[in-house]
C-alpha cells in the first residue's frame, strides 16, 4: 500500500481546564471543565481522495484537523503528516500542508488580495519568479483575477474564502485540510466549489480532509466519510455505509438530518 | 528528522516589512498624527531646556539630553509594544495560525513579525539624535560615535530580548503581560532616560541602572559628549553585558517553550 498523505493512529486529545493548581491536584485525572476533544481516533488520507470529517458541533473535527496541521499536539498517538510529524514541523512538512479554516479573518485587510498571496508565498520561501506564477494560477483557478488588485476590505465572505484556498494551494501542497470551508459561499457558489477541489484533487493527484456538518456536503464532495460522535470515529466508509449513521447521529444531537 | 528546509530570516524579515508598510501607508492621517507628536516633543524639550542648568548633567544641555532619552524610548517602546502587541493582533486575526503553515519556524516569524515598526522607530530615534547631537553643539567628540554605536547596538539588542520575553508570556498567558509595563515605567521614572539618576535616592538609582535603558544611554552619552554620562562606558558596557547575558539565554528557552505550550494546549489562535 502506497504511504498515506495523512495517517492518525489512536489520537487522544484533552483540552485541560484552566487553573495550574487545579490541574496539578488532578494528577493527570481528568477534571471538572477538562473537555476530550479526540478519543482514539484512526484516520488516514491517501491521494486522489476528498475524505469527509463529519459531525455534529463539537465532535472534535476542528480539533483533529488541527492535529493534522501541527497545531495542535495530541496527548497520546501518532500523527504522521507526508511520513513527518507535523507538530515538530518535521522536514519543512507544514509547507506541504495546505490550511484553510471558516470565516478566514487571516488576511491584512488594508492590503489587496495579491500583496495577501505575495506575503504568505515570501513566508514559503518561494523565489519571485514561482511565486508570481503561482499567483496568477491560483487566482485563476478560483476565479478571483478581477478583483485581485482590490484591498481585501472590499470583498464579499465567499471572496476571502477563495482566496484562503489560494493562500493555501500557494505552497504546492500534497494535503489540503479543510474546515467548514464553503460555510461563507451562497449555493450557487458552492456547486463551483465543490468541481474547482474535484479538479485539484485530480490534477494535482493530492488528498484533502474536509471537515463539515453538512450532510449534502459530505454525500457529494466526498469519496469517503469519516463520522465523528463526541471525539470518537462512529462510522467510517462510502456514503452509503455511513449515512444510515449519520442521519440517526444528527438527529440525536438536533442537527439537520 | 530535522527540519529539512525553512524559509531564511531575510526573506521573512522582508515579508513583514513590506505588509508593514504597506499596511501604514494605507494610514496617511496615524503618519502625519504620529510626525506632529514628535516635533511638538521636540520643540517642548528644547524651549524646556532653558529651565533646567546643565551643571547637573554634565555640560550637556537638557534638550540634547533628554532626545538622547526620547530616541532610546522610541526604540524600547517599539520593542517591548511590537512585540507582544502584534503577535496579539496576528492570534486575534488567525493570521499567527495561517503563517505557521508555512515553512518558516515559529522563532522567526515572532522575530521578524515587527521588522517594520523597528524600522520606523529606528529612523525616528535617528532623527532624534542627530536634533540632540546638533543641539548639544560643539560639546560632541567625534571619536566617541562608533562606541555609542555599540552601545546602541547592545541596548537595542537587551530590547528585543525583552520583546521576545514579552511576546513568549503573551503567547501563553494572553494577557496581562508583567514584563512589558513593569520596564517602561522602570525605564522612564528611575533609568535617567529625562531625569540624571544623581538627582534619585541611591537605592532607586542603583536600580534603575539595571534596567538596559540605563546604562546604554549612559555609554552613549559619555561616549559622545565625554563626561555627560552617569555611569562610566566601561562599568556601563559591564552592565549592558551582564543584562544581555541574562536575557538572550533566558528568552532561547522561553520562546520555544512558550510555542511548545500553545501547540500543547491549542492555543496559537486563541487570544
Amino acid at each position: 500500500m502506497a504511504p498515506a498523505l495523512l495517517d492518525m493512529d489512536g489520537v487522544h486529545k484533552t483540552f485541560r481546564a484552566p487553573g495550574p493548581i487545579l490541574r496539578a491536584l488532578s494528577l493527570g485525572r481528568l477534571h471538572r471543565g477538562d473537555v476530550r476533544a479526540l478519543r482514539g481516533v484512526h484516520a488516514r488520507v491517501d491521494a486522489g481522495e476528498i475524505v469527509g470529517l463529519l459531525g455534529p458541533n463539537g465532535s472534535g473535527k476542528t480539533t483533529l484537523v488541527r492535529c493534522a496541521a501541527g497545531l495542535v499536539r495530541p496527548d497520546t498517538g501518532e500523527v504522521r503528516t507526508l511520513g513527518l510529524d507535523p507538530a515538530l514541523g518535521e522536514g519543512g512538512v507544514r509547507g506541504r500542508i495546505g490550511l484553510v479554516l471558516r470565516d478566514d479573518r487571516s488576511f491584512a485587510w488594508r492590503l489587496t488580495g495579491r500583496e495577501n498571496l505575495r506575503f504568505f508565498g515570501q513566508l514559503q520561501g518561494l523565489s519571485a519568479g514561482v511565486l508570481a506564477e503561482r499567483i496568477e494560477d491560483t487566482l485563476q483557478a478560483t476565479r478571483l483575477e478581477s478583483v485581485a488588485d482590490r484591498p481585501v476590505r472590499t470583498w464579499s465572505t465567499g471572496m476571502r474564502q477563495r482566496l484562503a484556498v489560494c493562500r493555501a494551494l500557494l505552497g504546492n501542497p500534497s494535503l489540503l485540510l479543510m474546515d467548514e470551508a464553503s460555510s461563507g459561499l451562497d449555493p450557487g457558489r458552492r456547486d463551483t466549489f465543490y468541481t474547482f477541489l474535484s479538479t485539484v484533487v485530480e490534477e494535482r493527484n493530492i488528498g484533502i480532509l474536509y471537515a463539515t456538518h453538512d450532510l449534502t456536503e459530505a454525500q457529494y464532495l466526498c469519496t469517503r466519510v469519516l463520522l465523528l460522535d463526541e471525539g470518537a470515529v462512529a462510522a467510517e466508509g462510502s456514503w452509503l455505509n455511513v449515512e444510515p449513521v449519520a442521519e440517526a447521529l444528527f438527529r440525536r444531537a438536533g442537527g439537520q438530518a | 528528522m530535522s527540519s529539512a528546509r525553512t524559509t531564511p530570516l531575510l526573506q521573512v524579515a522582508r515579508a513583514f516589512w513590506s505588509m508593514g508598510r504597506q499596511e501604514a501607508l494605507s494610514y496617511p492621517f496615524a503618519i502625519v498624527n504620529r510626525a506632529v507628536n514628535l516635533m511638538a516633543a521636540v520643540f517642548l524639550l528644547f524651549f524646556a531646556s532653558d529651565l533646567v542648568p546643565t551643571t547637573s548633567l554634565g555640560g550637556m544641555s537638557f534638550a540634547s539630553f533628554a532626545l538622547f532619552g526620547l530616541a532610546a524610548l522610541q526604540l524600547l517602546g517599539a520593542c517591548l509594544a511590537v512585540f507582544p502587541g502584534q503577535l496579539r493582533q496576528m492570534q486575534v486575526t488567525g493570521q499567527f495560525e495561517a503563517c505557521l503553515m508555512t515553512l518558516t519556524p515559529p522563532w522567526k516569524l515572532l522575530l521578524a513579525m515587527p521588522s517594520y515598526a523597528l524600522s520606523a522607530a529606528s529612523l525616528r530615534a535617528l532623527v532624534l539624535l542627530i536634533l540632540g547631537t546638533v543641539m548639544a553643539g560643539d560639546a560632541l567628540d567625534p571619536a566617541g560615535i562608533l562606541p555609542a554605536l555599540a552601545f546602541l547596538g547592545l541596548g537595542v539588542a537587551c530590547f528585543v530580548c525583552l520583546g521576545l520575553l514579552s511576546a513568549s508570556i503573551t503567547l501563553v498567558i494572553k494577557r496581562g503581560d508583567p514584563i512589558a509595563r513593569l520596564v517602561q515605567l522602570g525605564s522612564l521614572l528611575l533609568a535617567g532616560t529625562f531625569v540624571p539618576r544623581d538627582a534619585l535616592p541611591p537605592l532607586l538609582a542603583e536600580i534603575g541602572a539595571w534596567f538596559p535603558i540605563g546604562p546604554m544611554l549612559d555609554g552613549m552619552r559619555a561616549s559622545l559628549f565625554g563626561s555627560a554620562g552617569q555611569e562610566e562606558p566601561l562599568s556601563a558596557l559591564l552592565r549592558l553585558a551582564v543584562l544581555l547575558g541574562i536575557l538572550l539565554p533566558l528568552t532561547i528557552v522561553a520562546l520555544p517553550r512558550a510555542v511548545d505550550r500553545v501547540q500543547r494546549d491549542g492555543s496559537a489562535g486563541q487570544f
